[in-house]
Formats: structure tokens, sequence, C-alpha cells
């Protein structure tokens, strides 16, 4: 098995300037503070999948979207439950022990079809940049090809929601040539106002 | 779910800017680790690809498909982990790609929960009708 420890000191393996190429010099080194191992990080990732799979069930159950649309977003949502369901068990066969759902109060969000998914937007875009700012942490192959797998459909729903609200083209339904990460300080930050508990 | 055409041309040329940017990126890394990056192939589009806008998209749905299991393809090949955040931020991008090109060509933008994946054989098999030389 290859352990991926994601230090700074392993950094100088390769020319210093190749990641930071890459990346427009966006590439946010994560604390390895942050994670103790990949059950950690996928308890993690299923915090927000936890979140937004109740997120599309409230949103959904309000019957705020028609057509093609409403379809779509029902898709979306079975995709956050499938989330869930796979990291549970993933933890479990590693021993560990999933974390609880958290408790969620969207607020006005489910008002009317724009703040649903616009909310929405913001939730697959950190979605995104939390999988890719935790990616560096996950040791074993096996998981991390898990992850990337969930982490590619989250930046489908992105896309599609961006484009569902006519959103500008650069910026609204890509976000430039490359996914940006957040270390898992931001990634909770952002999510925080919606978490009770 | 049909786009306007100012839509559609806005979409594509974003593409077109995010393949011309992994091309240059992935060139200045090949060449940082001490590689030679390849050279381009010679390309060939099926017939028509180009008068016809319902072909383009077409075309270009197969291609951002292609690129997305290519690269879920290779997650566990790639040893460092800057490489591997890197390639993922592109992976990412193509995912993004596929599934706008699939809403505007009434395709399927979620194939699936979890991207696929395929062995780099398989992608050069698909690719190589598009490949003259």
């Amino acid at each position: 098995m290859h352990r991926r420890v994601f230090l700074k000191g392993t950094a100088a393996a390769i020319p210093a300037t190749v990641a930071l190429q890459m990346l427009g010099g966006r590439w946010v080194f994560a604390q390895s503070a942050d994670f103790k191992n990949d059950v950690d990080v996928l308890n993690y990732a299923l915090t927000l999948e936890f979140l937004e799979s109740e997120f599309y069930k409230q949103g959904n159950g309000a019957g705020l979207l028609d057509g093609n649309e409403a379809t779509l977003v029902q898709q979306i949502g079975a995709d956050e439950n499938a989330h869930v369901v796979a990291l549970t068990d993933t933890i479990k066969q590693l021993g560990g022990k999933p974390v609880a759902a958290p408790k969620v109060d969207f607020g006005g969000a489910f008002k009317n079809r724009n703040g649903f998914l616009k909310l929405a937007h913001v939730f697959e875009n950190t979605g995104v940049q939390a999988y890719l700012g935790a990616a560096g942490f996950i040791q074993e192959p096996a998981i991390l090809q898990a992850a990337a797998g969930i982490f590619g459909v989250e930046a489908r729903h992105a896309a599609v929601i961006g484009e569902l609200l006519g959103l500008k083209v650069e910026g609204g339904v890509f976000m430039g040539s490359t996914e940006t990460p957040k270390t898992k300080d931001e990634v909770l930050k952002a999510v925080m106002p919606f978490v009770k508990g | 779910m049909p786009a306007s055409k100012g839509r559609e041309q806005q979409i594509a040329q974003a593409i077109q800017a995010h393949e011309e940017a992994h091309v240059g990126a992935l060139s200045s890394t090949i060449e940082d680790l001490g590689g030679k990056p390849v050279e381009s192939p010679k390309f060939k589009y099926p017939s028509g690809t180009f008068e016809d806008k319902a072909k383009f998209l077409a075309t270009a749905s197969t291609f951002e498909e292609l690129g997305v299991k290519a690269y879920h393809g290779q997650v566990t090949e790639i040893k460092t982990p800057e490489l591997l955040g890197a390639a993922a931020s592109i992976a990412g991008v193509e995912s993004r790609h596929a599934a706008v090109l699939a809403m505007m060509t009434g395709g399927e933008p979620f194939p699936a929960p979890v991207e696929g994946t395929l062995p780099m054989e398989k992608v050069l098999e698909a690719a190589t009708p598009f490949i003259k030389s």
C-alpha cells in the first residue's frame, strides 16, 4: 500500500514550481493537523453529504421546481443520498464510527426556486472545494478513488445548477480552468450558518 | 434543455479556453519533471462535425465523458499529492464540461453517483478513430 502523507516536507520531492504552475498558485497546502486518518476525512465528507442530502430532501419536497429542472435536481438529491450511504458503509468497513447527521436549518432558502438553487450552487461548489482540499490526506488508494469519483459528480452538480440559474459561464457554471481547493476550516466556516448542532 | 445560440457559443468558448490551459499546464509540468511532452497528434473528426451544431456538441460530449473516465482511471497511479491535486483540479473541470454538454444535447448530466473510470488502453482505443497520425 502506498502511503500518501500530505506534509509540507514531501513537496521537496518534485520541483516546487510544478503544482503551483498548474494551479496558478492557488493550491492550498492543507494543514496536516486537519485529519488523523482516512476515517477522519471520510467523516468530514459524510458531514457535508448529510447536509446536502437533507437540503435536497427539504428543497425537492417544497415543490418549487417543474419539468426537466425538477428531474435534474431530484437526481442530484439521489446522488447525495448515495454518497451518504457509500461513505457510511466505507467508514464502517474501515472499523470507524460514522458521524451522526448534523441538525440543520436552511432559513428562508425554500421560499422560491431561486433561493433553493442559489444555495444549492453554494453547497455544490463548497463540496467540490472540500473534496479537493482533503484529497491529499487520503492514504488508501481505493478510498482516494472513491472520493475522487464523488468529487467529480459534485462538480457536475455545481455546473448544472449554475446553468439552470443562467449564471455567467465563467465564474458561475465553470470556476476557471482548474478547481480550487478549500481547507477544512474554510469549508466548515462556510457551512456553519446552516448547522444547528 | 435547449440553450440559446449565444449561450452555447459562450459555453463552448469557455471549454476551449480551459482545454488550452490544461495543455499548457500539463506540458510545463511534464517539462518540470524532466520529461518530454508528447507532440500533438493529428486529428480527424466525423464527417460534418463542424457543419452541424448537434454533431459538434455530440462529439464534444463524447470527448468530455472520455476525459473524465481517463482522469479517474489514473487516480491511483499518481504518487505525489501535489500532482494528484493538480490532476484532480483538472478532472473536476472536465466533469463540469461533460455535465453541461449533456444538458445542451439532451444527454445524461449525471450518469452515476460516482464518476466512472477507464484504463489507459480503453481510453486510447476510444480515441483512436479521431487520430489521423
